[in-house]
Order: C-alpha cells, then sequence, then structure tokens
C-alpha cells in the first residue's frame, strides 16, 4: 500500500493574537485518489485546515504552529509556498479573491508561467483545463465578466492546469446555484476518475457530498470530532444535532419515517437513488396537496415592474418583459440559475440601475423620482457577499453606521443598535473587528446593519451562503419574525431546500423573463419549468414524485405524514 | 462512531518555527503588500485636498498616508511602497504632482521617517540620518529666505510653527513614544500615535520639501504671510488623514490576522 499523499500530526495552530486555536491536535492522514468532505459548523477550522494543506497556514499567516502537515513527503513548514502549490490547488469559497489577470486564458496560464513551465506545454494545458471545465467559448473573455459560477470553474480550471496530486475545495459550491453546483461535483467524479486527483472539499452541501466523498471528516472547534464513510457520518444524528450539521433531505425524511414506525431503523439511506430503491420497504404513498395559503394582496403594489427590459452597454439582454408585483407582507422566493437575471431584478428594486423599457413603481408612483438614500429607509438590501459593505472598525459602528444621517436620539439609536445585534446573535461581538469574524457571522454583521434601519422592504441575496445549518436557520427565522411583523421580504437564493416554510410565493426567473410566478409548492413540483433553470428539484420534491405522481411534499414532515394512515383534511 | 473527547487546549505537538519562506519580500515584507499599498497611494494621488502655494499646484491626499506606509511595512519596504505610488501618481494624476521628482522624493522621506519611529534603538541611524537632514532642512531654507531674500525672521517663523514642531518632535524621544502609540492595543492611542506621527514625518517632509523647492523657485516674501494661515491647516489635514485612514488599516490588519512585515510597529 503507497504512503497517503498527506499527512497530518497532531497538528495545532492559533492565528496571532488568538488565545483559542483554530486547529488543536489534527491527525489526518489523505490517501492519493481519495476525495475527502471536511464539514464542520461554521468557524469549526476548516478553511484553516485547507490553508495548512498547502503552507498558507502558517507561512502567510504567521501565528504558532504545532506538529507537522507533510504533503508528498514535503513538511509544510520547510518548503515554500510556491513549491508546495504545485502539489495542491486551492479553489477558494470566493472566486473573485482569487481571480487576478484580464483573460480565461491568461488566468489559467498564470500560475503556470510562475512555475515556469515551458509555453508549449502551458497551451497544452490552458486547452486541457478549459475542456475540462467546459470554458472553451469563454477563454477571450474578462474573469469578472463571467457569472459566480462561471468564476468558481475558472478557479478550478486555473487548480487543475497545475496538475497537482491534491486540489482542495473550500466551499466550492456555495455560491452557485443548482446546475452550477451539480456540474461542479460531476467535475470532482470525472477528475478523480480520470486523473487520480485527490480531493479534500469542505461545505455545507450535505446531499451532493454524501454521492461524492469517500469519506466525511467532522471538524469541531478545531478538532477532529468524527470520521468515517458519508453513510455512518450522515446517520449519526446525535453527533449532526450537536455540531449544527444537516445531514441530506433523504437521511433526515427515513429517520422520521423511522421515528414513525414506518420502516425500520436500519433503513438510513444518504442517497437519492438508495432511499427510492427503498420504496418497496415503505407503505404505499398518498397524494398530497394542501391548498395554497393564499397570497398578501393589500391595495397597490409596494414594489412593481410592468413591462420591464433591461439592455447592458455590451448588449447582454438581462431583464426581457418582467412584470411583477409585490404587495405589503408578500414574502417572495426569487430563483433561477446564474445569470438569469436575478442580480439586474433586485437593482430596479433598488433604483440602481434604469430599465431599457418599461416602469418600476413603488407604491404606484415611479421609482427613479425617489434618491437612493430615500429608498435606502424603506427598502433594505442585503447583498451577497459581506466583504463589498463592511468598512467600520467595529461591529457596532459598522451596524449603527447607517443611521448617522438620520439624526435620531441617543436613547432610539442604541435600541436599534442592540434589537439589531440581539436579532443576529451579535451582542458578544459588538467591540470586535467585522474582519476578525468568520464569513458567516460577517454576513449577519450586514444584516444587522440594514435591519437597524426598520426598512418596510428587506432583499436578502443570497443570505444562507456560507452558513452552517443553524446560522442559516437562524437568519431564515429572523426573516420569518419580520415578515410576521408587517414587513415585506424577498430572499434569492439557490438552496430551494431551506425554503419551505418560510416562502409562500415564488417567482422562476430564466434568460431574463419570469418562467413561473405561484405559491410555493406548485413552483417546486412543476419540473418542466425548473428543468429550464435548474437541472434538478430539491431531494425531497424528487422523493415526493418518485412515491406518487399526486404527491406535493415540501418537507420531510409532510412526506412521511403522507405515508400514515388518513387522518388528515389536507389529505387529498 | 465513537466521538473523539475534547481535551485541554494544550497542543501535544512540538512548536515549530514559522518562517515566510516567500522569496519575493522588500526587508521582510512581502512584495504582495508593497504593491498593494503602492497602489493605495497611487489612488490617493488624484484626490486633490489643498491649494499648497509652495509647490504651484494642490497637494494629493495621499501625502497624509506617506508616513503610514513606513508603519505598516517598515522603513526600507514603506519607502518603496511611498515612492513607487508617488512615481505612478505624478504621471497618472499630474494635478497634484508638483514639482515631480520632489513629490517622489518627499513621499519616500515621510515613510522613512515614519519607520525610523519605532520604540528601541532599532533604525538608530536612519533616525540620526534624518534627524540632521530635518535641522539643516530649515537652516538653509532661512538662510535663504532671511539673508537672500530679505524675509523678517518674525515671518519665516510664522509660516512654520507646524513644521519646526514636528521637526522637535522628531528630534526628541517622543519619536520613539510615538512609535509606541502605533503599536498600541488600544486603538485610541493608535489614533493619537498616528496623528503626531503624521504630523512629525509629514513636517519634516515638508520642510524639507519646502527649502528646495524654494532654491528652485525663490517665491516672493509676501507669501510667507499666507503660509503662515494655510500651512497649520493643510498639515493639520494631512495629520488627520494619516490618523482616520491608517487607524481604520491598522484595526483592519489586526483583526485579519495576515503575517506582519519583520520591521512594521503596528
Amino acid at each position: 500500500m503507497s504512503a497517503p499523499l498527506v499527512v497530518l500530526e497532531k497538528v495545532s495552530y492559533f492565528y496571532p493574537g488568538a488565545a483559542v486555536p483554530a486547529l488543536f491536535d489534527v491527525d489526518l492522514a489523505i490517501p492519493r485518489g481519495e476525495i475527502l468532505g471536511l464539514i464542520g459548523a461554521t468557524g469549526a477550522g476548516k478553511t484553516t485546515l485547507c490553508l495548512a494543506l498547502n503552507g498558507i497556514v502558517p507561512q502567510f499567516h504567521g501565528g504558532r504552529f504545532f506538529g507537522a502537515v507533510c504533503i508528498e513527503g514535503l513538511d509544510s513548514l520547510e518548503h515554500p509556498i510556491h513549491a508546495l502549490a504545485a502539489r495542491v490547488g486551492i479553489v477558494f469559497q470566493d472566486p473573485d479573491t482569487q481571480l487576478v489577470t484580464a483573460s480565461v486564458e491568461n488566468e489559467i496560464a498564470f500560475a503556470l508561467e510562475n512555475l515556469r513551465v515551458p509555453a508549449a506545454e502551458i497551451r497544452v494545458r490552458v486547452a486541457e483545463a478549459l475542456a475540462a471545465v467546459h470554458l472553451e467559448a469563454f477563454s477571450k473573455k474578462h474573469p469578472h465578466d463571467l457569472s459566480g459560477g462561471k468564476q468558481q470553474r475558472l478557479a478550478f480550471a486555473a487548480a487543475l492546469a497545475m496538475r497537482p496530486a491534491l486540489i482542495v475545495l473550500d466551499e466550492p459550491t456555495s455560491q452557485l446555484d443548482p446546475k452550477s453546483a451539480a456540474e461542479v461535483f460531476a467535475l470532482v467524479r470525472e477528475i478523480n476518475r480520470t486523473h487520480g486527483t485527490t480531493f479534500v472539499v469542505t461545505g455545507h452541501a450535505a446531499a451532493e457530498l454524501a454521492d461524492v466523498v469517500n469519506r466525511i471528516v467532522v471538524l469541531s472547534r478545531g478538532r477532529i470530532v468524527a470520521e468515517g464513510p458519508p453513510a455512518s457520518v450522515y446517520t449519526d444524528a446525535g453527533l449532526l444535532a450537536r455540531e449544527h450539521l444537516r445531514p441530506p433531505e433523504v437521511t433526515s425524511t427515513f429517520a422520521l419515517l423511522a421515528a414513525r414506525g414506518l420502516c425500520p431503523d436500519t433503513l438510513a439511506p444518504v442517497r437519492l437513488e438508495d432511499a427510492i430503491a427503498a420504496f418497496p420497504s415503505l407503505p404505499p404513498a398518498r397524494a398530497f396537496y394542501p391548498p395554497p395559503v393564499p397570497f398578501a394582496v393589500n391595495g397597490v403594489p409596494i414594489l412593481a415592474l410592468h413591462d420591464v427590459t433591461h439592455t447592458y452597454s455590451d448588449g447582454t439582454a438581462a431583464l426581457r418583459g418582467v412584470s411583477i408585483d409585490l404587495h405589503r407582507g408578500d414574502y417572495v422566493l426569487i430563483v433561477g440559475q446564474n445569470g438569469a437575471g436575478k442580480s439586474t431584478l433586485l437593482k430596479h428594486f433598488l433604483n440602481l440601475v434604469i430599465p431599457t423599457t418599461g416602469k418600476v413603481l413603488i407604491d404606484g408612483a415611479p421609482l427613479a423620482t425617489q434618491s437612493v438614500s430615500e429608498l435606502a429607509r424603506r427598502i433594505g438590501y442585503v447583498p451577497q457577499n459581506p466583504d463589498r459593505q463592511i468598512f467600520n472598525a467595529t461591529v457596532e459602528a459598522e451596524v449603527g453606521f447607517s443611521l448617522t444621517p438620520l439624526h435620531l436620539p441617543v436613547s432610539e439609536r442604541r435600541r436599534r443598535i442592540d434589537a439589531a445585534l440581539k436579532a443576529l446573535n451579535l451582542s458578544d461581538f459588538r467591540h470586535a473587528h467585522p474582519f476578525a469574524l468568520s464569513k458567516g457571522d460577517r454576513a449577519r454583521v450586514v444584516i444587522a446593519a440594514v435591519l437597524v434601519m426598520e426598512p418596510e422592504v428587506l432583499i436578502f441575496d443570497e443570505p444562507t451562503t456560507g452558513q452552517d445549518d443553524a446560522g442559516a436557520r437562524a437568519i431564515l427565522d429572523l426573516t420569518q419574525r419580520l415578515h410576521a411583523q408587517g414587513r415585506t421580504i424577498v430572499v434569492v437564493t439557490h438552496h430551494l431546500h431551506l425554503m419551505p416554510g418560510y416562502a409562500r410565493r415564488a417567482v422562476v426567473m430564466g434568460a431574463g423573463r419570469v418562467l413561473l410566478d405561484a405559491p410555493i409548492r406548485d413552483v417546486y413540483h412543476t419540473l418542466p419549468v425548473l428543468e429550464q433553470t435548474f437541472p434538478r428539484p430539491t431531494q425531497l420534491v424528487s422523493l415526493a414524485r418518485a412515491a406518487h405522481p399526486g404527491n406535493f411534499s415540501l418537507t420531510p414532515g409532510e412526506f412521511a405524514a403522507s405515508f400514515e394512515p388518513l387522518s388528515g383534511s389536507t389529505l387529498a | 462512531m465513537p466521538d473523539r473527547p475534547l481535551t485541554a487546549a494544550i497542543p501535544s505537538g512540538p512548536e515549530r518555527t514559522v518562517i515566510f519562506f516567500g522569496s519575493a519580500s522588500i526587508a521582510g515584507a512581502p512584495v504582495a503588500y508593497a504593491i498593494v499599498l503602492s497602489a493605495v497611494v497611487t489612488a490617493l494621488s488624484f484626490i486633490p485636498f489643498s491649494v499648497v502655494l509652495s509647490a504651484g499646484s494642490s497637494f494629493p491626499m495621499a501625502q497624509g498616508i506617506y508616513p503610514l506606509m513606513g508603519w505598516l511595512l517598515g522603513p526600507w519596504a514603506g519607502a518603496v511602497a511611498s515612492g513607487v505610488g508617488a512615481i505612478v501618481g505624478v504621471f497618472l494624476a499630474p494635478h497634484t504632482a508638483g514639482i515631480p521628482w520632489l513629490t517622489v522624493a518627499g513621499a519616500t522621506m515621510g515613510a522613512l521617517c515614519a519607520g525610523a519611529m519605532v520604540p528601541g534603538r532599532r533604525f538608530w541611524k536612519l533616525g540620526v540620518g534624518l534627524s540632521v537632514v530635518a535641522v539643516l532642512a530649515p537652516l538653509f531654507y532661512g538662510d535663504r529666505a532671511i539673508d537672500r531674500n530679505g524675509v523678517s525672521l518674525r515671518l519665516f517663523l510664522l509660516a512654520y510653527p507646524t513644521h519646526f514642531f514636528a521637526i522637535a518632535l522628531f528630534l526628541l524621544p517622543t519619536r520613539r513614544w510615538i512609535g509606541r502609540l502605533v503599536g498600541s492595543p488600544d486603538l485610541k492611542r493608535v489614533a493619537i500615535g498616528l496623528f503626531l506621527g503624521t504630523w512629525s514625518a509629514a513636517g519634516v517632509m515638508m520642510m524639507t520639501e519646502s527649502a528646495i523647492s524654494y532654491f528652485l523657485l525663490n517665491w516672493p516674501g509676501e507669501l510667507f504671510i499666507m503660509f503662515a494661515a494655510a500651512v497649520p491647516v493643510e498639515h493639520t489635514m494631512r495629520s488627520g488623514i494619516g490618523a482616520v485612514v491608517g487607524t481604520g488599516v491598522i484595526a483592519g490588519l489586526r483583526a485579519m490576522s495576515l503575517v506582519k512585515p519583520r520591521d512594521a510597529v503596528y
């Protein structure tokens, strides 16, 4: 048996000035050819461990380091990062941070040039990498003109071109639509199979990880607290609950079925195919379609787009005849693949772009007549990337910054800041620098900074990106509380599995058009429309459709109930 | 599957010496840092911040952060970052460049002065050298203005009280005290250190630049009356820029746990 590719021996690491270790006594061996999943709550140490695999921790960050990391026999503290980088490629969570050149092909060639690979060889490898990630048609484009999904694939290609023995993907799909995420995981499988490349993949995408990885390591406060095959880790309910982790939907569904005595405990699939194959062990499922909760329609829409088209200066048609009414008290989910026009739509709501044709109205009046500052008091916008919005030195200052021009009394200002910090569980961090927090916590800081304005409409662009299960639920529970207070909520997300129970209405966008605007249950189960913009529905929807053609379940609880004897009026 | 029990936070592995192996560094500061910070200097070179009579054009906002380069990167890498940023700024933003070569020299000197403001005896030779310049500059300038061009001593002194105070801060042990303030964990003390440090380093820089400019331009004596009003305002703005920008940058750098350049003071 060959030696492991990577060996970590008693690795502990403290960031400069930190009293608490980011990693503690980590022992781990990664054999060649393995696809290893690394999971854990926000701040568990996943990214730090990834960075330790090519020497960035501690060589770039400094701090105190204990133990040893060896990659192909090279000690990470005794070799420069560029030597380790030839063996370990890293793709970061936010690809924007690692794209540095002015064209796609130059981006892929950049690392190779730095490693002094001959020019002829670089050309071959660039072509190979482009083909592997299906970006051949974009080779001359500027990386920043690509969608998030394509940027992620480009970063992947740049790592791939170095032909490293190990590729580390740090939350590679957190910003991607389901289609792009599925492509990335398919690519991981393909490269692993064809090139024998070893992968370490971190993230919260339980269903995809269960499908792809050979082994899962669970980190908690820098320590490895469990490891094993996905079937073992994802069925350990106690462990997952303790670590605020979410199992694949099929696993939680079958756990619920077992708890209700509808299937044996031993039946605990972690993959969709295995779950569907287990149906013969279950009682027959019934149809399930509860009547939808009516939408809020309170007089004049608070926001409305009437037949809006928008064409960017480079000729890209981002919106094509979009009409949407948002009423006070709506909770709307907007979905669609990267490039579907969602961001452009949101920019129209915020008066950040002017429609090429059509009208944008607020309370029936043209929105263009309102200044951006006036709109900011009525419409709160939480952007996808929190780091682009943070610039104050403390969390408290960041949250309170937008109140400054309002000249509120000190007591009112204090009340609003305290309430926003408390709502986002940030009270303990009020004096911390925002960049001392994890990305998930920084996202909550930005939400608090918007919440403090007490706007009528709140627009969340991918609010659960980078959040563990508890963090994502906390944010969505907050949106629910705000909705209950009468606020209008708009959420744009790719994490469809999280939204049942929150959003009532869903708008599906594709190629700049509204493909469907209907109750969320109808949207999730209208597969032909979803397939125009996603390759597959949520696991639960797939399970429901496989169980009974009339079963429109959205949650594990609903699905489990449809196997029980008839007792509710909602069962068809 | 048994969970591993959590143990007390005493690492069982041997502690290792952490060394930055990257060869691309300037006096212990990663070249990447110098590049980023020189880009900041260039960007701020576009912003005119006041009418500087002595140089015949506006002064760039970047003047407020030349010293910051010295505290962030150390004197040598700071001087490189500041100088390179100023050179690029001279070409891209000529409306704030004044006398181009003097602008670049001043940017370099500002960072050197700040980098020499360190606790202890580090960079004492650099401090002595800059102190000599700081003393000679007003002497030559005054000699030329008073003895050759007939400017009154009283007017000359009235025009530059800020810079004389700045030079005094640099010559006295306050230089090392400012370095301690900038390195303080308390951000309020950091802000005070940055304000006084920028006041001192930019004062030495400006006095030297003004002396050289005067030898080149020999502006009329009446202008010294306007200096008496304008220079304190400008210098306060310069120091304010250094304190505001610097405190934010230092707070951010400390929070982000990036590797600290060897000679950085923060």
